[in-house]
């Protein structure tokens, strides 16, 4: 046990910053490493198999080209993944592990680099393998007799892997914004449903700049030439406005730290204040505590 | 090395740290103590630069914390055993902390085997009981191997065993230069483990300083069987006190147990009890500093 820590006296210098390619490895596997992260990959991985099922069970109802198939193989990714990188940016927050990363890096806007570079990444991964399937499944059904127009279409290739990245980019955004699992989930589903209202013809001019269905639409075909102005413009409403506020707001925040009663403590809720207020019973000081999704019982006594 | 300047915080209307002010030297360990809702962790964050001080300034190793390149490798911090991802497993999260540190995956194994989480360390955190988490917060604090460390009630839910682990293994790193700043609501841990002390209250330290001094000048227990007997005593001789334990009379700083005697002895009250507080523990300390009974906070210093 000895060796175990050799105190040497206290010089940081010594010990020079973390290289971004260090954070850059420690956030993907923060994001990837986790129960809930693994079955989100494992769902992506079959969903990308299991939506290539359509265009080969329905060859009289689906586009047989290569770009048709593409697509049916990136329909789970394109829902789920963007729950990923969700996660990676929330669960800092509701698993309270901000405080382990923000003492191993207090620079927070590098970590925040890090884990968008790092979301960019697992992105992209999820992009190449659907490639990669569709191309397995293409080839195979062809030699099987299916005759698949395999024409290579650049700007729809691109356009596919824009499209991830760009759709990752909201599930990022909101993720740095909203701080809570929960909240950021529902929020991305339930404003995705809000915009694609926008698609009926009355509010087509409008959606045209603000529906990301329709504009990330657009990418997805290859299509974007005559709409960069629209593109981009739904890109800074959903991805860019998003994560630089989500930027400021992690930068800023405080990180609590789980809170236990002490035995005349009382919890009181002050009007006006987000919080609850712990009055120390006959003190009339008292510290002002974050509200916190789950609080654990019975810590103090070692049961969980 | 662990400085703290004029630490202030408030939320709102309540001052949550009101003008701290201590020094940790190398090769010392010092408990802080004090009520829930003192301000402790609130101190404790602003030293570790999770919480941005209202006013002063605290330095670790000669820098702010937010200002050392790789802190992880200066000093390790325990401060929320509960504060980890319930999806990931030990090892992957040590494995994690080694990568934000630079340590080779070696070390990962090397402090798993020093808090005996080896074979835990492939579950998933979600599945650990209280004390195995912070076996595990305290293998992530020391995964660096740093000189200073930070723990925020590093033995609550530690079985015996981890307890007196930590004891000696917190010894073993002062003697060998370490600084240990630590928090604990196990008061006879802290006397048995720490010779430094600080003690804070509705946000103002009360007591800082070495152990010994502080037990020593805090006063005497005084007790006899005819206590009406020995408050007039006391009043007559202008000896301030105040209730003391199970029954007794706990005389204030500065009341001479020689005296107390000779007055007895001159009216003939027998004494039962005629100690110093210091004798029976920090317990009695920390209460006649914090408790109700305690009055307005009045800085003590001893050397």
């Amino acid at each position: 046990m000895t060796s175990l820590v050799a105190v040497r006296p206290a010089s940081a210098a010594q010990f020079p910053a973390i290289p971004f390619g260090r954070l850059l490895r420690a956030e993907w596997r923060k994001a990837t490493g986790t129960r809930a992260a693994r079955w989100l990959l494992v769902a992506v991985a079959l969903t990308t198999i299991g939506g290539l099922e359509i265009p080969l069970l329905f060859p009289h109802d689906v586009a047989q080209t290569r770009a048709s198939y593409l697509t049916w193989a990136g329909l789970g990714l394109t829902r789920l993944l963007p729950i990923v990188l969700m996660l990676a940016m929330t669960a800092e927050w509701s698993q309270r592990t901000a405080m382990t990363t923000f003492t191993q890096e207090p620079r927070r806007g590098r970590v925040l680099a890090a884990k968008i570079a790092a979301g960019m990444g697992i992105s992209l991964a999820g992009a190449v393998y659907a490639f990669a399937v569709t191309e397995l499944v293409v080839a195979a059904a062809q030699l099987a007799g299916r005759h698949i127009a395999v024409g290579w279409n650049w700007p729809q290739l691109a356009g596919f892997a824009a499209f991830v990245l760009l759709i990752s980019g909201i599930g990022i955004a909101f993720g740095a914004l909203l701080h809570n699992t929960a909240v950021a989930i529902v929020t991305y589903f339930v404003l995705g449903g809000a915009l694609s209202l926008l698609m009926i013809p009355a509010l087509q001019s409008a959606g045209n700049w603000v529906n990301t269905g329709q504009t990330y639409g657009w990418v997805l075909d290859g299509q974007w030439a005559g709409h960069g102005a629209q593109i981009a413009t739904s890109m800074l409403l959903w991805v860019v406005l998003p994560l630089a506020t989500g930027i400021v707001r992690t930068r800023r925040r405080e990180v609590r730290l789980a809170w236990r009663a002490g035995p005349g403590a009382q919890l009181v809720q002050l009007p006006g204040r987000a919080g609850r207020v712990v009055i120390e019973h006959g003190n009339q000081q008292g510290v002002l505590v974050d509200r916190l999704g789950d609080r654990r019982r019975g810590g103090d006594d070692g049961s969980r | 090395m662990i400085t703290a300047a004029s630490l202030s915080k408030r939320y709102g209307p309540v001052a949550a740290v009101d003008d701290v002010s201590f020094t940790c030297g190398p090769g010392t360990i010092t408990g802080f103590l004090g009520p829930n809702g003192a301000g402790k962790t609130t101190t404790l964050r602003m030293i570790t630069g999770l919480a941005r001080p209202d006013a002063g300034r605290a330095t670790v190793a000669g820098r702010p914390f937010t200002e050392l390149p790789n802190p992880a490798r200066v000093v390790g911090t325990l401060m929320d055993a509960s504060a980890m991802h319930a999806g990931r497993t030990g090892r992957a999260t040590l494995r994690i902390a080694a990568t934000m540190t630079g340590m080779p995956a070696a070390r990962v194994e090397e402090v798993l085997a020093a808090v005996g989480m080896t074979r835990d360390a492939r579950r998933r955190v979600g599945t650990y009981s209280l004390g195995m988490r912070q076996e595990l917060g305290l293998a992530q604090a020391l995964i660096g191997n740093p000189s200073v460390l930070i723990l925020d009630e590093p033995a609550t839910g530690l079985d015996p065993q981890g307890i007196a682990w930590i004891r000696s293994f917190l010894r073993n790193f002062a003697d060998r230069g370490g600084t240990v700043l630590l928090s604990s609501h196990l008061l006879a841990e802290v006397q048995a483990t720490a010779e430094h002390l600080i003690v804070i209250r509705a946000g103002k330290i009360v007591a800082a300083g070495a152990m010994a001094d502080l037990l020593a000048a805090s006063g005497l227990i005084v007790r006899a069987a005819d206590q009406a007997a020995l408050i007039r005593l006391l009043t007559a001789d202008s000896i301030p006190f105040t209730p003391g334990p199970a029954g007794a009379l706990r005389a204030g700083a500065g009341a001479s147990p020689d005296r107390i005697a000779e007055l007895a002895m001159a009216a003939g009250l027998p004494l039962t009890e005629l100690r110093a507080v210091g004798d029976t523990g920090l317990e009695e300390l920390f209460l006649s500093l914090t408790g109700p009974g305690a009055g307005a906070p009045n800085p003590k210093e001893a050397r």
